[in-house]
């Protein structure tokens, strides 16, 4: 009898049949190991995660270039460069801010 | 004296194959029937509920082999290491078992004392049931200690690494829990 039997007769349960956990134990191992490695997960992460962050930050770059700007400026310069001078008088006659008129004088 | 510690199963070429991926597996199986059934009844001396022992071993298995490329070492710090690791997934089954938050595991050992007759049968030796509802209601320090030292019959060196504590504590708990055991059973007769 060795020193384990020993310390489990101290024990007042029944003796166990571990087998079956034995088995269990076994199985998740082995579906362990079937899984990918761990270096492998962590490169797949890494790389969707990379993927996730370049796709988000072109997004955002595109929102950004079409968005009109918000003083307008670059709206009224092209309206100003490619519009007939009368019409710009026009516009400028029916308020149109002062200053804008006066620099394309 | 053949213990947990000095299992003759346990060996460094065991450890080399560990680390070896093309023999992991099997290595890993050879280590399991070494340490079953003192891991498991660690475990039952803790959880008491044979069922609540088994899922904390089965998960002590899985979670050493995930983290075996982790590990440095030879046989004893690998025994250490696994009991250490049951150690933890026992006392987190304690925990789950804690009626609310602020109650101690100290408290859930004292009712799982009352669940030792339940577990060991209309056969079991009386004393012993005895005995082992008196170290259920040791405070979990020395309880730990004294299982370790007593049943499992590791030397403080080893269970200082499980339980990363000095050995002078450990001989200090151990004394307590001896001197503790002493009142509770003499308190019965």
């Amino acid at each position: 009898m060795n020193e384990f039997e020993r310390a489990e007769s101290r024990m007042p349960y029944p003796d166990v049949d571990l087998d079956a956990l034995h088995r269990r134990i076994r199985c998740a191992v082995a579906q362990r190991e079937a899984r990918p490695a761990p270096w492998r997960r962590t490169l797949t992460l890494a790389a969707s995660a990379a993927a996730a962050a370049l796709l988000a930050a072109g997004i955002f770059l595109s929102v950004r270039h079409h968005r009109p700007t918000a003083d307008g400026a670059a709206d009224f310069d092209a309206l100003l460069a490619s519009a007939p001078a009368e019409v710009v008088a026009d516009a400028a006659a029916t308020n149109y801010d002062e200053i804008l008129y006066n620099q394309q004088l | 004296m053949q213990t947990m510690a000095t299992n003759p199963d346990i060996t460094p070429d065991l450890v080399e194959a560990l680390r070896d991926p093309a023999r992991r597996q099997a290595a890993f199986d050879r280590l399991t029937t070494a340490c079953l059934r003192p891991l498991y009844w660690h475990a039952r001396r803790l959880v008491v509920v044979h069922e609540d022992a088994e899922d904390a071993v089965q998960e002590t298995f899985v979670k050493a082999y995930d983290r075996l490329g982790s590990f440095r070492g030879g046989p004893d710090e690998l025994t250490a290491w696994l009991y250490r690791i049951a150690t933890n997934a026992a006392l987190t089954q304690l925990r789950h078992r804690r009626r609310n938050l602020f109650s101690s595991l100290d408290e859930v050992g004292r009712e799982l004392a009352a669940r030792v007759a339940d577990e060991a049968g209309a056969d079991a030796d009386a004393i012993l049931v005895r005995f082992q509802q008196a170290v259920l209601a040791l405070p979990l320090k020395q309880r730990l200690v004294f299982n370790l030292r007593y049943y499992d019959e590791l030397p403080y060196a080893a269970i200082a690494r499980i339980l990363d504590q000095r050995e002078e504590t450990l001989k200090v708990n151990y004394h307590y829990a001896v001197e503790n055991l002493k009142k509770r059973l003499r308190s019965y007769e």
